[in-house]
């Protein structure tokens, strides 16, 4: 027996939650089935007519081996497009209740396998959806196999939404309490997986002249850095990687790593680390980013190496996840000089122009310090920031010429000036920012704030010197908005995907000392008057509500409806009149036809409320 | 009526149930090998729905009061259909509530608004004549999500006396138990044939053809009176030692005379236990006396 459409219908709304998830998440290849999908429920719910099941077995098994073959290679997106292939299937094919519990299965693995790829916290808004929906539907089939009937009824099934509803919105409650409390080990045995299809990109051990440029003209979140202890600056500058060689426009570290190199040096200045929470977004980097001057770093689950210049590095594999660590920086520079490394090397072909540089504007000084200052001065007095210059091999002369440009100019030309002074000099490659998120309390890095400064060597240790002018600010549109958006982003990746066993460890010591706290002396008895006040105006909140909302019966709505129909054509129902009464006055066959369903409805007990509709359609178009 | 309180209640797995537990497991596997916190929020999300529907099924069980209502007569294997009455006390409807004894002795309440009750015949079927007990039934519910079956067991503890089992008796029958099958000889009821018997005056029951016209006197109508030629009155025999089959011929010739009208008495072993009599009340005297008829506990 063919199922109501409206079942059907209700059955295939998680189905398609899942899938935009997932197609979401695999966008633009998941939008290809996205859009069968739709075509196919068009088949399904307008036209009427299911393909025949051989037809769509022999398409089943010929897509499963295909699927088989690509999973070969990329076995985590051929099972999601395996899966939304099945879903296609099934939603081509006839479809008896056994089927409705098979989409609602599907639609629960489509929704799954869009865990593992998504990270957004949109995420959240479609799990919602989908518990409700999915709840609402498992309940109107539970209801219908177990009466082994295939329609419903418009007030059975209204009952049956109300109460799927009720039960998604529990399950959704209980849930978060699960999560929490769920137990977890510190320890796992397989590392996440992780698949954030990112275009995003961090520094990695080559940093090409205009990399940086492209990298600002973007917009996306890379970083959110939570400063732990009240210190709040204005700016933060935060140290990527570090490059001692310039060679043909492209700055190098060479080598990545030096092994048996000393870790650092002993911290001068003041000994208190200032520590940040990082949170990194998916892509593709090879470098644990940190503000200056990072000192250690705590991070779960990812194996990394500290380097030279106070840079730690990824092992093995780029990182491409989205990863929760602490930093602890603080105020002394590095203080280490690799004697393997050469920091004074410049190519040949610019010693001339470096030269003429020094000479025309007198750039040389007695000291280090000195000539470090006249090269930074001279670029923030007579040189201007602009993205605009597009790099070309002959950039440092358009960049004297036009005194304009932007970070990776200064820094490369200064770098090189000093190297030319003959002191040791090396390119920072990290990000810049002063965009403070005021919900959250954090710094928020994006692409745009990515930035290059110098370091040169004095006096035991490498000084920074960011010889760029600033750029001129933009105006951010609905900026609040978008600082509240991001600020539920941060919470999302803090409190629920790196929500761990040392945070649960947290809750429970707090819930334990909170609860001392609240049992000892007399703060018990005002907890339990409180409570006992709080039951008192829950209860008389509750009948308060109860008195007020006075439900109509349907069949009443509808005889509303008809009464202010007949006021209109200036037939008035007087208090106390009898069906019959109302039956002579209105002389309608449609209108006595509404009027005995009507009466059915409201005091048999037996009632169908669509034929009640239908009655009360037809007697409003014959009137009209 | 009999209104019974709950006594324990279980949980049964269904095949999707199962399904449904296998996937759980291992999605928490999956989730703990992997630390992925979104796998965990599944995990939680299948468990809550897991624990919800579980509470909403003990709720709707808690929130149902069953009262059963015994037929009068109650036949052994025939299929009896005992009266359920299921009231919801809860202010929000309870669905799918079934009540059975076993899966063909079962009967479903699609839905039950709050603070009202529906009414529905259970089909019950009793093996032996004598007295037996309904001991229990069973309210159930597989809503909301059909992964489980939860049942509340209700002790009834109803001692009901099973009359024999009737069936449709064959012409050949009717002869064999009768003892003093006199064709109407010692009756006094009233036919419209027959031998006549007198005149009486008119009533008001009787029919317009019967009044007797050549009697009119003084406006005051008569009709005729006859024996009923098709009345019987006799006794049925039976011996204490009869076999089950032969109580369920008695009972069965019983009930057939009985309900056409006819005056049955009943003698055991030749000692006349009942009086021929008719009626409603004479049928259930005489199922009685052979519903017990050499009956041990």
């Amino acid at each position: 027996m063919k199922i109501d459409k409206t079942i059907r219908a209700l059955t295939y709304v998680p189905l398609f939650i899942g899938l935009i998830s997932l197609a979401h998440s695999l966008y633009p290849a998941g939008l290809i089935f996205l859009v069968i999908l739709t075509a196919a429920t068009y088949l399904d719910l307008v036209v009427g007519k299911p393909l025949p099941g051989v037809l769509l077995t022999v398409c089943g098994v010929l897509g499963t081996l295909i699927f088989a073959i690509i999973a070969v290679r990329m076995p985590f997106e051929a099972i999601a497009y395996w899966i939304m292939f099945l879903s296609i299937i099934k939603m081509l094919g006839k479809k008896a209740m056994r089927d409705l519990k098979q989409i609602i299965a599907l639609s629960f693995f489509n929704f799954l396998d869009s865990a593992v790829f998504h990270y957004s916290v949109v995420f959240v808004l479609y799990l919602i959806l989908y518990i409700v929906a999915a709840s609402i539907a498992l309940v109107v089939i539970t209801f219908l196999d177990e009466k082994k009937e295939t329609t419903l009824k418009t007030e059975v099934r209204s009952t049956l939404t109300k109460f799927g509803i009720r039960f998604g919105i529990g399950t959704i409650i209980m849930s978060i309490f699960f999560f929490v409390f769920l137990p977890r080990s510190p320890y796992v045995l397989l590392r996440a997986q992780v698949y954030a299809p990112s275009r995003k990109e961090g520094f990695s051990n080559e940093l090409k002249m205009g990399k940086v440029e492209d990298m600002n003209l973007q917009d996306q979140i890379l970083l959110r850095i939570k400063p732990l202890n009240r210190i709040k600056e204005k700016v933060l500058y935060v140290r990527g990687i570090v490059y001692n060689k310039y060679e043909k426009d492209t700055w190098l570290r060479d080598p990545e790593d030096l092994p048996g190199w000393k870790h650092f040096g002993e911290i001068k200045g003041t000994r208190t680390l200032r520590s940040y929470s990082i949170t990194i977004e998916p892509m593709n980097t090879r470098v644990l980013y940190a503000p200056d001057y990072p000192e250690r770093i705590d991070i779960r689950r990812v194996a990394f190496t500290p380097s030279w210049g106070k840079v730690f590095l990824v092992a093995g594999r780029n990182l491409l996840q989205k990863t929760q660590y602490n930093s602890y920086s603080s105020a002394s520079p590095d203080t280490e000089l690799p004697e393997e490394l050469d920091f004074r090397d410049i190519p040949e072909v610019l010693t001339p122009i470096l030269d003429s540089l020094f000479f025309a504007e007198n750039l040389k000084g007695k000291t280090a310090e000195e000539t470090a200052n006249n090269i930074k001065y001279h670029f923030l007095r007579n040189y201007r920031y602009s993205i605009e210059e597009a790099p070309d091999s002959n950039w440092i002369q358009n960049f004297i010429v036009k005194k304009r440009g932007h970070c990776e100019y200064f820094a490369t030309l200064s770098a090189l000036l000093l190297r030319r002074a003959g002191i040791p000099s090396r390119l920072v490659g990290g990000f810049l920012t002063d965009e403070w998120n005021r919900f959250g309390s954090y710094f928020v890095i994006r692409t745009r704030h990515a930035h290059t400064w110098v370091e040169y060597y004095a006096n035991g240790e490498w000084v920074s010197m960011d010889p760029t002018p600033p750029a001129a600010k933009k105006g951010e549109v609905l900026g609040n908005l978008r600082e509240y958006v991001d600020y539920l982003a941060y919470l999302w990746t803090t409190q629920v995907l790196e929500f761990s066993f040392s945070n649960q460890l947290k809750i429970f010591l707090n819930l334990r000392s909170s609860l001392k706290k609240l049992f000892t002396g007399q703060r018990i008895l005002i907890l339990i008057a409180c409570f006992a006040g709080l039951l008192l105006a829950s209860a008389a909140l509750f009948f308060i509500a109860r008195k007020f909302t006075i439900k109509e019966n349907v069949a009443t709505q509808y005889f509303r409806k008809f009464e202010r129909i007949l006021k209109i054509k200036g037939i008035k129902i007087e208090p106390g009149m009898t069906a019959g009464d109302i039956e002579q006055i209105v002389k309608s066959s449609a209108a006595v036809a509404f009027l005995r369903e009507y009466l059915m409805c409201r005091f048999s007990g037996q009632c169908d409320y669509q034929e009640l509709k239908r009655k009360y359609e037809n007697f409003r178009k014959s009137i009209s | 009526m009999a209104r019974v309180k709950p006594f324990v209640s279980y949980v049964k797995l269904k095949k999707w149930g199962r399904y449904y537990a296998v996937l759980t497991l291992l999605l928490g596997f999956a989730a703990v090998n992997s630390g992925n916190n979104l796998l965990y929020f599944f995990l939680a999300a299948l468990l809550s729905i897991m624990a919800l529907s579980g509470f909403f099924s003990y709720l709707s069980l808690k929130s149902i009061r069953l009262s059963i209502i015994v037929p009068e007569e109650i036949y052994a294997k025939t299929v009896n259909y005992l009266k359920i009455r299921v009231s919801n006390r809860n202010i929000v409807p309870v669905f799918l509530i079934y009540v059975k004894k076993s899966d063909k002795e079962k009967v479903l309440f699609d839905m039950i608004p709050p603070k009202s009750y529906r009414e529905s015949l259970m089909p019950y079927y009793f093996e032996r004549r004598g007295y037996s007990n309904v001991d229990a039934v069973f309210a159930g519910t597989t809503f909301p999500l059909s992964f489980t079956i939860r049942e509340m067991y209700y002790p009834l503890n109803l001692k009901v006396l099973v009359f024999p089992h009737i069936y449709r008796i064959r012409h050949e029958d009717r002869s064999l138990y009768p003892k003093n099958a006199g064709w109407g000889a010692q009756s006094t009821k009233e036919g419209a044939i027959g031998d006549f018997m007198g005149l009486r005056k008119y009533e008001k029951h009787d029919s317009v053809s019967r009044i007797y016209w050549k009697k009119v006197k003084n406006k005051d109508l008569f009709v005729k009176r006859f024996h009923d030629e098709d009345f019987k009155e006799f006794t049925l025999e039976i011996s204490s030692r009869a076999s089950e089959s032969e109580i369920e011929k008695v009972a069965s010739m019983a009930v057939y005379y009985l309900e056409n009208g006819h005056s049955v008495g009943l003698s055991v072993d030749g000692k006349e236990e009942l009086p021929p009599d008719s009626g409603m009340k004479q049928k259930i005297r005489i199922l009685e006396k052979l519903a017990l008829l050499s009956y041990e506990d």
